[in-house]
């Protein structure tokens, strides 16, 4: 055997350093393209501050609503470990019956008006509560059915796969059931898309919508009932043990079943507030809805590290906002703003895999 | 008795839904025009169903239902003819008055003249009317208890017909008998010159089908073979190497774009030989699985899922903007791609050149075989078991002396190649590549192809690649499920079956062993 | 190999740890040639750890591991096994779907050098390394008895021959050090002579170095020439068997104190025993 004299010489094949040299080479390329547009963007301005302060208030919009559906992926991956394929989905099915609720509101007439605008507030309400617990109900069975039973599969991608089995029987579902064209919410007049405060400033305006402050608040909101509910309660504090060591909480009596069903609940709730949300905002919608902010969301997950809460949050509000303001900044076609998105996401797991905000495990596993 | 009662009731619920869903679908009403297609053998389709077929597919339903039930029942303990029937008649009492409820708010719809296709677009007039038995709403009513009755009273029967005479189960075991006794496996094993002619007979089959087969065939043939080679390749990332790449249409498209540029006359005008284009279009791809695969290469399984999808889209998304318009010409795509010039021996020997389709697919025959045979070559080698063992327990190979992350790469990149090359034939095969063709669904497809076939299997790959992209061809009134039967397929399969319809078999690698001192002579370090 | 090193593997002043936990704290252990050394202690002493880090799963914090006078810190696990060391897993960890062949076969995988555009297209180098390394890996599986089991699909095998299989496929790789963890845990009687009598030709047949951790003081106190004893991650004695048996310290982490008696009482039947004999 030849292959015994080179026994004892040193391996060149160090991937670990090469990979080291990559990150680096990456990181400095990229710093160095955003370093170079900030000096572009000072020397010589495209744009005036208040079109930034228009994009500003656009990425808070839109990173509210990928926070809320951010947060889902979190939830679940911290106590499954699974990316929940389906969720972006299950915030569709929310966005589908906030729209039959409203619909159904402006059918329903209360004396002169109709109910959606006799009682706005009422109406807003119940059509998140519906759209709320449609996709937390959704989300309870797409567990039962599509994961509980792969949970100890000897088939490592076999969760994975069956989430992308489920994400695609929903999104085909609603598309024959409610057909593929383009569907328009029926907002309430208090809360009309596109009227707002006007907010002069130099030489433009900014509009600041209602639709666009009532999501954020709204957002907000949510966010920090969730963080509470997550820190103070029984079910979130077995939530958080769940995702520290799956067996030890079960040995201190944690039931796991009961546990993966109420996170799954819970993000369904998030996510359909999200849904709702987003129809109020965008007014256009069809089955496709939740493709798009479902995968942005995953990036904002990851940006603030998956299976971190806060990080989440984080990471939806600035993937929004570097998702509005990048196209300007970089100089490139508005039409490019997913991209920008992705490259994010790659440029994230080469450069820091653990998120902005999470701690750098060692993946050394136990052996 | 009270448990038969809740349990009969939840299962008439299911029931129940089951049939609102595939009303609200409107999948029942196909069925119902299918099976009539079947029954009045394919006579002219006339607008309207009859009746009696929306029955039998109402009646089928409660029928499948209630036999599950009285299966399950039967584990549990001995039950009585009395409990079943009970238990059969609450199941078509509850899901017959589930589905009469829809049926009621449709009718009364219907009767006032509302469309419902503004919400619901699947239900259209003629199809309420269909659901309706063509009657008004309290003979339908009428009509749907009559047939969830009549569907659990058959399963009733036929389950106690079965339990008295043990037939099907008979009949089961004898199969399986007459599987054991043929043995394809063992016959191959004992004469090798067999397993050889065979294979002949399989290759002179597959040479001699473009000639025989009609027009719509040959293109349906093709579409297979190019699906069947995406699956080869992807069947070596997520199949051996266990990562889950979702993006695989990227790699498709790239070859195809690739193949497209170098090929047509706008906007560059090369118009290069068609192998070498080929060629350049399987680098170009593997080069991509490079770039996408390098950073990755020590993350978790499932970030390289996403990663890829994310690659995917901004691949779609850069071909489909106003940025590369000038190089892939936008959404308009590119036109008059290159074809192969067809070697005059043909003509020679047939008298005639081959038909261009015929030919075409000759050509995809011949690139399949030849990426049939890599992926053999590769599966059953070093390279393809230290695969195996990564996916089996990343850990532990890395330990063996695998260097786990040039290995995933490597795969990644042996994939994205093939993907590369089925992208070229298939630019070739419509003259013409757009951004459209490379949707997220693409991908969907080539991982079901993988995992309906059976991960790590390469003739389930190729069964995958029949059943994903063959069938849905032939059966053409279903084409508005597939996709809903691809995710609910691949949800069942990975429950019940995960290994897929046609598993990888070990093969034998044994040989006699030497004696001691070979073995002490071999382990001098 | 001009001069040939004094020892096969060693560590100097070894130290873990965990967070705020020191798994193992300053040890040191040097491996003769074809030796066979066991590490025991009791449960959570930091022997699996000090394993780990010697095969690479691990850095160690302070302190160096010389394999063949080479430094091999913060090595990947890889090219450990590249270099010479082999291991196998206190719970069991084989590539279940695979064939028993198959993962001896991977086992080799250091030794092999045919590429993947070798394996397309058949080259000799190729057919000839992979006809060389089926048949040594059947040879091996002969070796350690399973010879009848080699198409087999390894989840099906009984739980002793899983841990054979084990120890086979780290023998693919040519070791000049074996590390076995546990090698007889969870066996009957029986099973665990025949895997003493492996272990005693690994070392006699093969000239195999081995260092194992056991809990089972028959096996330890019948092969070993040295023994290593820690003892929360402290190494609290080292010795032949005869000496560590009778240590004061090694019966106080394994008993607790206040056995001060215990140990003549031991000593005496000990010596009654060999009357006997």
């Amino acid at each position: 055997m030849d292959a015994k004299n080179n026994h004892h010489e040193p391996s060149s094949k160090q991937a670990v350093r090469k990979i080291n040299w990559l990150r680096w080479i990456v990181g400095v390329c990229a710093g160095a393209y955003v370093l170079y547009r900030i000096i572009f963007q000072i020397v010589q301005p495209e744009y005036g501050p208040v079109y930034w302060l228009g994009f500003l208030n656009t990425g808070l919009i839109v990173g509210g609503m990928y926070s809320l559906i951010a947060i889902g992926y979190t939830l679940v991956y911290g106590v499954m470990l699974l990316i929940n394929f389906a969720h972006g989905d299950i915030m569709m099915l929310g966005c589908f019956a906030g729209y039959f609720t409203f619909e159904f509101f402006n059918y329903l007439k209360v004396g002169e008006s109709n109910f959606l605008n006799a009682y706005p507030v009422l109406a807003i309400i119940l059509a998140f509560i519906i759209g709320a617990s449609v996709s937390a109900v959704s989300g309870f069975y797409v567990e039962k059915i599509a994961y509980r039973p792969l949970r100890n599969s000897h088939v490592r991608l076999a969760p994975l796969i069956s989430a992308v089995g489920a994400s695609i029987f929903l999104e085909t579902v609603a598309q024959i059931m409610f057909g593929a064209n383009k569907k328009t919410y029926k907002n309430p007049l208090l809360l009309e898309r596109g009227t707002g405060w006007n907010i002069e400033m130099g030489d433009g305006m900014i509009v600041i919508t209602k639709t666009g402050v009532f999501s954020l608040i709204m957002a907000i909101v949510l966010m920090i009932a969730l963080y509470f509910f997550v820190q103070k309660t029984k079910l979130g504090k077995s939530i958080r043990a769940v995702s520290q060591d799956k067996n030890t909480a079960q040995l201190m009596g944690i039931n796991l079943d009961r546990v993966t069903s109420q996170t799954f609940i819970i993000s369904g709730i998030l996510a359909g507030s999200a849904g709702v949300m987003w129809g109020l905002h965008n007014g256009l919608f069809n089955h496709f809805v939740g493709f798009l902010p479902g995968i942005k969301a995953f990036t904002a997950a990851v940006l603030g590290g998956i299976g971190n809460i806060p990080g989440a949050m984080a990471g939806g509000m600035i993937l929004g906002i570097v998702e509005s303001v990048g196209p300007a900044f970089l100089g490139i076609d508005f039409q490019l703003k997913d991209v920008i998105a992705f490259t994010i996401l790659i440029l994230v797991l080469i450069l820091k895999p653990s998120g902005l905000f999470g701690k750098s495990s060692s993946n050394v596993e136990k052996v | 008795m009270k448990t038969i009662l809740t349990k009969s009731s939840k299962f008439g619920v299911v029931a129940g839904i089951i049939l609102i869903f595939s009303e609200m679908i409107n999948l029942s009403s196909t069925l119902a025009e299918i099976l009539e297609k079947l029954f009045t053998g394919g006579i002219a389709t006339k607008d309207v169903i009859i009746p009696f077929y929306m029955g039998l597919v109402t009646g089928l339903i409660v029928f499948f239902t209630t036999f599950a039930f009285l299966k399950k029942q039967k584990s549990d303990r001995k039950n009585s003819f009395l409990h079943g029937l009970a238990a059969a008649i609450i199941i078509s009492l509850v899901s017959g008055s589930l589905i009469s409820v829809l049926n009621i708010i449709l009718g009364s719809y219907l009767e006032k003249g509302k469309d419902v296709r503004v919400y619901l677009e699947a239900l259209s007039p003629d199809v309420i009317r269909a659901f309706l038995f063509q009657t008004d709403v309290r003979h339908a009513v009428m009509n749907y208890f009559l047939s969830t009755f009549l569907g659990s009273m058959t399963a009733l029967i036929l389950f106690w017909l079965s339990q008295k005479t043990n037939q099907p189960a008979k009949t089961i075991r004898g199969l399986a008998r007459l599987k054991e006794k043929i043995q394809v496996g063992r016959i191959f094993e004992r004469y090798p010159a067999v397993k050889t002619i065979s294979i002949l007979l399989v290759i002179i089959a597959i040479l001699t089908l473009p000639l025989i087969v009609n027009a719509y065939t040959i293109s349906v043939l093709g579409i297979v073979l190019i699906y069947a080679i995406m699956g080869l390749g992807l069947n070596l990332i997520v199949g051996l190497s266990g990562q889950l790449v979702f993006g695989y249409v990227a790699f498709f498209a790239l070859g195809a774009y690739t193949f497209g540029l170098l090929t047509a006359p706008k906007p560059f005008g090369i118009e290069m030989n068609f192998w070498l284009a080929l060629l350049i279009s399987l680098v170009v791809a593997g080069i991509g699985g490079f770039l996408i695969g390098l950073p990755i290469m020590n993350l978790r399984g499932d970030y390289l899922a996403i990663v890829t999808l994310g690659f995917a889209e901004i691949v779609r998304i850069l071909i489909n903007s106003n940025l590369m318009a000038d190089y892939t010409g936008g959404p308009q795509g590119i036109k008059n791609i290159g074809q192969p010039i067809q070697p005059s021996i043909f003509e020679r020997y047939f008298g005639k050149p081959l038909e261009d389709n015929v030919w075409f697919l000759y050509l995809i025959i011949f690139v399949f075989l030849l990426i049939l045979y890599a992926a053999f070559r590769l599966q059953y080698s070093r390279t393809g078991r230290s695969w195996e063992a990564m996916r089996e327990d990343e850990t532990v190979a890395q330990a063996c002396g695998v260097t786990t992350s040039s290995y995933k790469v490597l795969a990644i990149v042996i994939g994205a190649a093939i993907a590369g090359a089925a992208g070229a034939l298939y630019a070739s095969r419509n003259t013409y590549t757009g951004p459209s063709e490379y949707a997220f669904m693409v991908s969907v497809n080539a991982l079901a192809v993988v995992v309906v076939g059976g991960m790590g299997s390469i003739p389930g790959t190729l069964l995958g690649a029949f059943i994903i992209k063959g069938l849905p061809e032939l059966l053409r009134d279903l084409e508005n499920y597939r996709m809903v039967v691809f995710g609910a397929l691949l949800i069942v399969m990975m429950i019940i079956r995960p290994e897929g319809i046609w598993p990888v078999k070990r093969r034998k690698l044994s040989v006699a062993p030497e004696s001691i001192e070979v073995l002490k002579e071999d382990l001098k370090p | 190999m001009t001069k040939k090193p004094s020892y096969v593997l060693e560590a100097e002043n070894i130290t873990i740890n965990f967070g705020g936990l020191t798994a193992v704290n300053d040890v040191s252990l040097q491996v003769p040639f074809e030796s066979i050394i066991s590490i025991i202690g009791p449960n959570g002493a930091g022997k699996t750890t000090f394993f780990n880090c010697i095969s690479g799963f691990y850095a160690c914090d302070k302190g160096t591991v010389f394999f063949q006078e080479r430094p091999i810190n913060g090595i990947p696990t890889d090219e450990i096994a590249n270099l010479g060391i082999s291991r196998t897993y206190q719970n069991i960890r084989l590539f279940t779907n695979m064939s028993v062949i198959e993962n001896v076969l991977i086992g080799q995988q250091p030794r092999l050098r045919s590429t993947c555009i070798d394996t397309i297209f058949q080259t000799y180098r190729n057919r000839r390394e992979e006809k060389q390394s089926i048949q040594k890996a059947c040879n091996l599986l002969d070796f350690v008895g399973l010879g009848a089991y080699a198409d087999d699909v390894a989840n099906n095998l009984p739980y002793g021959a899983q841990r054979r299989l084990e120890i086979a496929r780290a023998l693919g790789n040519n070791p000049h050090l074996l590390l076995l963890d546990e090698p007889c845990a969870g066996m009957n009687p029986h099973e665990t002579s025949a895997m003493i009598e492996l272990i005693n030709t690994l070392r006699s047949q093969l000239k195999i170095t081995i260092v194992l951790i056991e809990h089972d003081m028959k096996v330890v106190m019948n092969i070993s020439d040295s023994i290593l004893v820690l003892d929360h991650g402290e190494k609290i004695a080292q010795g032949t068997p005869d000496e560590i048996q009778s240590n004061q310290k090694v019966i106080e982490a394994y008993l607790g104190s206040g056995t001060e008696n215990l140990v003549e009482k031991y000593s005496k039947r000990k010596a009654d025993k060999r009357k006997l004999d």
